[in-house]
């Protein structure tokens, strides 16, 4: 900042001349119109933002939750009322055959049944009332688990390894990729890199071939393994399994 | 030299102010006897570094409703409360030489001019003079307040300290040191025929 100017002997301002000068109601009254009004100051804003979004996420969270245990229940009911109505068309059908209805009744009858036409009629009684309850939590969590237990039965490993690490030894010397429940590997794909180049085969069998395991010990190094296209046999039919990918190591 | 007896204060003196501040914090009416006591002192320092009268009035004015609009964030730390309008004082000032609402000025009078021209030669002659003045304004700001506080307005290093949040120790270091830059300036400058005939 330059300075522009300098007084020499500038004529002294008394204090009383200063005194007279002071207006405190001016001060207070520009204070008091500055101040901002509570609702128009950002906290406040930012209060009523925080609030409105912790409501929102609420119930949305409560809705979604509410949602999902209905759609479990509208599932179970369904499957209730299935079974139920069986139960209830057979008593109808042995009913027909004591009044020896004719066929096309017991066609009709037979129809019923099987697109569950019943099942509305039949969810009015008063068991159908117990039988629609939501479903709890537990029963939920338990029917994940035997879901996520089939799911895994259908999990290709060798030696207990779906993917990660695996030693050489593991992957080699094993029974090849084992699945649960009967399922039998008849093929795959398997892709490694040998050092020079990547290198893909495919085997008829569920071991790895010597000349995979000859190469992979040949290159000597770390590397990722990935085994594609694996076919098997349910004993009904050919099933094609997920994929696998292994990080082969030797050093352990 | 003299310096400013109003700003050190006792300490029960300073224990009163402390509760007329927490008593403005809660309601804006109780700053009226912080106001009383201290609007003299926060014009004339203002008024001090410009020249329009009424321009300084307004700042003051200006200090003060700054100082109740932040009163709510004021923590006392020991030292008079004029100390902290003295900053916003010194803020407010600044901005209006920025909005070109006032210009820098550098108020001396003849005595004291004459101790400071004692401080680097012998002679009051006319010619000194006004190398002196051409000589302040020559100076960095950040040295002219260090010599308009302590020459101009005979405050104390603590004072001074206080206003700048430096220690006492350092507002006297820099004092001397901002005293030299002066006393080269003077010693270099030269008047030209025109400072001369002036």
């Amino acid at each position: 900042m330059e300075i522009k100017k300098v007084n020499l002997d500038r004529k002294p301002i008394s204090s009383e001349y200063i005194q007279s000068k002071q207006d405190f109601q001016h001060v207070v009254n520009a204070f008091s119109k500055t101040k901002i009004p509570v609702w128009k100051q950002p906290l406040f804003y930012g209060a009523i933002g925080v609030a409105s979004l912790a409501t929102v996420v609420t119930s949305a969270v409560i809705h979604f939750n509410n949602t999902e245990t209905d759609g479990k229940t509208i599932t179970l009911s369904s499957a209730n009322n299935e079974r139920k109505s069986e139960h209830t068309s057979n008593v109808q059908f042995a009913a027909v055959q004591s009044s020896q209805m004719n066929k096309e009744e017991e066609i009709e009858k037979g129809v019923k049944k099987s697109t569950g036409m019943s099942d509305v009629k039949q969810s009015e009684s008063p068991i159908s009332i117990e039988l629609d309850r939501p479903i709890s939590k537990a029963s939920l969590a338990s029917k994940k688990s035997i879901e996520d237990e089939s799911f895994s039965t259908m999990l290709p490993n060798i030696s207990g390894v779906y993917q990660g690490d695996i030693s050489y030894d593991k992957l080699c010397s094993s029974n090849g990729i084992e699945v649960k429940n009967g399922v039998e590997v008849r093929s795959f794909k398997i892709q490694y890199a040998t050092g020079i180049s990547d290198k893909e085969v495919v085997i008829r069998d569920k071991k790895l071939s010597e000349v995979v395991c000859k190469d992979l010990e040949k290159s000597g190094f770390n590397q990722m393994v990935f085994i594609t296209e694996i076919e098997a046999f349910d004993g009904v039919q050919k099933i094609t399994l997920p994929s696998m990918n292994f990080w082969v190591k030797f050093d352990s | 030299m003299s310096v400013n007896p109003m700003y050190h204060q006792t300490n029960q003196r300073m224990e009163e102010e402390l509760s007329w501040i927490r008593r403005a914090q809660k309601d804006p009416e109780s700053f009226g006897p912080l106001y009383k006591k201290y609007h003299e002192q926060i014009f004339r320092y203002v008024y001090q570094r410009m020249d329009d009268e009424e321009m300084a009035f307004d700042v003051t004015s200006q200090v003060f409703l700054k100082a109740l609009n932040n009163l709510h964030r004021y923590e006392y730390r020991g030292v008079p409360f004029s100390s902290w309008l003295y900053r916003i004082a010194k803020s407010e000032l600044y901005q209006s030489f920025r909005d070109k609402k006032a210009q820098r000025t550098v108020n001396i009078d003849s005595f004291q001019l004459f101790e400071l021209i004692e401080e680097f030669v012998d002679d009051e002659k006319e010619e000194n003079r006004k190398k002196l003045f051409k000589s302040l304004k020559l100076m960095k700001e950040k040295d002219m307040q260090l010599i308009e506080m302590r020459f101009f307005e005979k405050r104390s290093f603590r004072e001074i300290g206080e206003i700048l949040e430096i220690t006492e120790n350092n507002a006297k270091v820099k004092t001397f040191r901002a005293i030299e830059k002066l006393k080269q300036l003077f010693n270099t400058t030269k008047l030209s025929h025109g400072d001369q005939e002036s």
